[in-house]
């Protein structure tokens, strides 16, 4: 009793000096947050203010952090150079339909392969391996595959193509969600008269919805950060918003700001998309990451 | 009836995949230039393999690679980690999760655009990089003038847009850690170092290697910020393997050669992954 009560008062001898150290600890910890913070935002706040500049603000010796107003004339040309709208949707369209396939033949397979182990390990580091190959050993065969195909400069390549880059992600996220959820539930819902496929339907999906919204957001993404297959697979018609901002490469006869503009009009959107999903995103990246 | 459900998946690989890489192989057996249709392909043996090997240009590009690859995975594994161990004890409020949502948006903007991006910070004259290093009294630098210099303005970029992978997967992995050895730790009085080195180093590591291969495998693939902020740099100082077949086969349409260094660069790739997988899986068992 004796021993608690010194010990007590000796914490709180001590206890100011250890707050102070904690806060101290703490500011510092939150600054270098901030910092991070500031780095990791800085070259999009800057690519996206510099498109919303005048030719005057452009070039400067100090920068202008903030442009005095929304000065539309680099979109104006952009999109007087480009159908913008239409690579816009051809992205959109392109990046839904691979995910959509993927997120479907790659669900039923994780799932064969978490519940029943089909295929084993081979099949899973067969899937994997699929990620090792870089996209340029690739490129040539499908280019000269899609134009003998007619396939050459229209959607359908790249969705297939598309599909085939994602497959891996799918595979690998939701064997891991599937594994999460027990057994007993679906034997549970076996026994009372459920069909295999039924017990998937009605039970399974349901509860790995997070993990297939969490992949699905991540291989959007993927698919419409895409550069190599649609720059090399598109002309005019299919091409992506991607390959429409490396066209503005050259910064010859073009100023900063319409390039700013160019390039804004392809990360705005998933820049947007990223902040709104996020939530999902780092359940899923993490889960991934966790389970292995 | 489970065999059904990954046939899908199989099927669709090996159309897709196993099939374009045997034509690709077939290919490279063959002298295939585009910009000559007339002379179409022409039997050649392992006539490129040949080349490859006194190909100066081809191993210079891995030589680059390499070190680009090497570069990029130790900062970023680093840096990840130390800010992952630096901010263990924050994780739990709403401050941590906006500050993380805010710090993973690097990954998510296009690469294409992440390199147009970065070469108008990088201009020596009006980019910011070089305005606020003068404001701490350090004098401008030619980001991308010279060899040296533009390799490691490309990995900066890399690193700037690939380090909040490693730090939120591996602050992840410290999340999950077994509490129970970091108790006994304490109680056997062990000291920060001590602790981290014994206790949640060991415990990491699978983790940890996932992370470092994955970013090593898409290290060695790079190419986007290559196309758009560099252009193969200076020459071809900042000339990966990627895009020195990019160059061979979409700028000099030499189809059987690129494909020839296709093939071998996927069995180099797939070579170097399963020996650093079997290298660093053995070491944690």
């Amino acid at each position: 009793m004796q021993e608690t009560r010194d010990t007590w008062k000796a914490n709180k001898r001590l206890k100011p000096q250890r707050n102070r150290n904690r806060v101290i600890y703490r500011m510092v910890v939150y600054t270098v947050c901030l910092i991070l913070c500031i780095l990791a935002l800085l070259p999009v706040y800057w690519i996206i203010t510099l498109s919303f500049k005048t030719p005057g603000e452009m070039l400067t010796r100090i920068p202008v952090w903030i442009p005095s107003t929304f000065y539309l004339q680099n979109y104006w040309y952009v999109m007087f150079l480009n159908p913008v709208a239409k690579y816009i949707l051809n992205s959109l369209v392109i990046s839904l339909s691979s995910v959509g396939l993927a997120l479907f033949i790659g669900s039923l397979a994780a799932y064969s392969s978490a519940r029943f182990n089909v295929g084993g390990s081979n099949f899973l580091l067969g899937i994997l391996s699929l990620r090792m190959t870089p996209p340029i050993s690739s490129v040539i065969p499908y280019f000269i595959l899609m134009r003998n195909l007619r396939l050459y400069d229209s959607h359908v390549s790249l969705v297939l193509l598309n599909t085939l880059f994602n497959l891996p992600f799918v595979v690998w996220m939701m064997v891991g969600f599937f594994r999460e959820i027990p057994v007993e539930i679906e034997e549970a819902a076996i026994i009372d008269g459920c069909s295999r496929f039924e017990a998937f339907r009605r039970i399974v999906l349901p509860l790995a919805k997070p993990g297939l919204v969490a992949t699905a957001i991540f291989c959007f993404i993927l698919s419409w950060n895409e550069f190599l297959f649609a720059a090399i697979l598109t002309s005019m018609n299919a091409k992506t918003i991607t390959v429409s901002v490396a066209g503005f490469i050259t910064l010859e006869r073009l100023s900063w700001g319409e390039v700013a503009a160019a390039t804004s009009l392809c990360i705005v959107p998933i820049f947007l998309f990223a902040i709104i999903v996020q939530r999902h995103l780092v359940r899923g990246l993490t889960f991934g990451a966790v389970k292995g | 009836m489970p065999i059904l459900l990954i046939l899908p998946v199989i099927l669709y690989v090996n159309i897709l995949m196993v099939y374009p890489l045997l034509f690709s192989t077939y290919i490279s057996f063959h002298d295939w230039d585009l910009t000559r249709p007339t002379e179409g392909m022409r039997f050649a043996g392992l006539g490129n393999y040949a080349k490859i090997l006194s190909d100066s240009l081809f191993w210079k590009s891995w030589q680059v690679t390499i070190t680009f690859t090497a570069g990029v995975v130790i900062f970023e594994f680093l840096l990840g980690l130390g800010v992952a161990l630096f901010v263990v004890n924050l994780v739990k409020g709403i401050t941590f999760s906006i500050m993380r949502s805010i710090i993973l948006i690097p990954m998510m903007i296009t690469p294409i655009a992440v390199g147009i991006t970065w070469r108008i910070l990088y201009n020596y004259q009006y980019g910011i990089i070089n305005y606020l290093l003068n404001l701490v009294g350090i004098p401008s630098v030619e980001w991308l003038g010279s060899s040296a210099a533009s390799l490691i303005s490309l990995m900066i970029v890399d690193i700037w847009q690939w380090t909040p992978f490693m730090f939120v997967s591996i602050q992840a992995g410290l999340l999950s850690l077994p509490r129970e050895p970091f108790e006994s730790a304490k109680v056997d009085g062990a000291s920060r170092w001590q602790t981290f080195r014994y206790v949640t180093f060991p415990l990491l590591k699978p983790v940890l290697v996932i992370v470092i291969l994955i970013r090593m495998i898409d290290a060695l693939k790079q190419f986007d910020i290559i196309y758009s902020l560099t252009g193969g740099g200076p020459g071809t100082a900042t000339e990966t393997i990627s895009y020195y077949i990019y160059r061979v086969g979409f700028k000099y349409f030499k189809m059987g050669y690129a494909s020839a260094l296709s093939l071998v660069t996927f069995v180099i790739i797939m070579a170097l992954s399963l020996i650093l997988f079997r290298l660093i899986s053995r070491r944690s068992t």
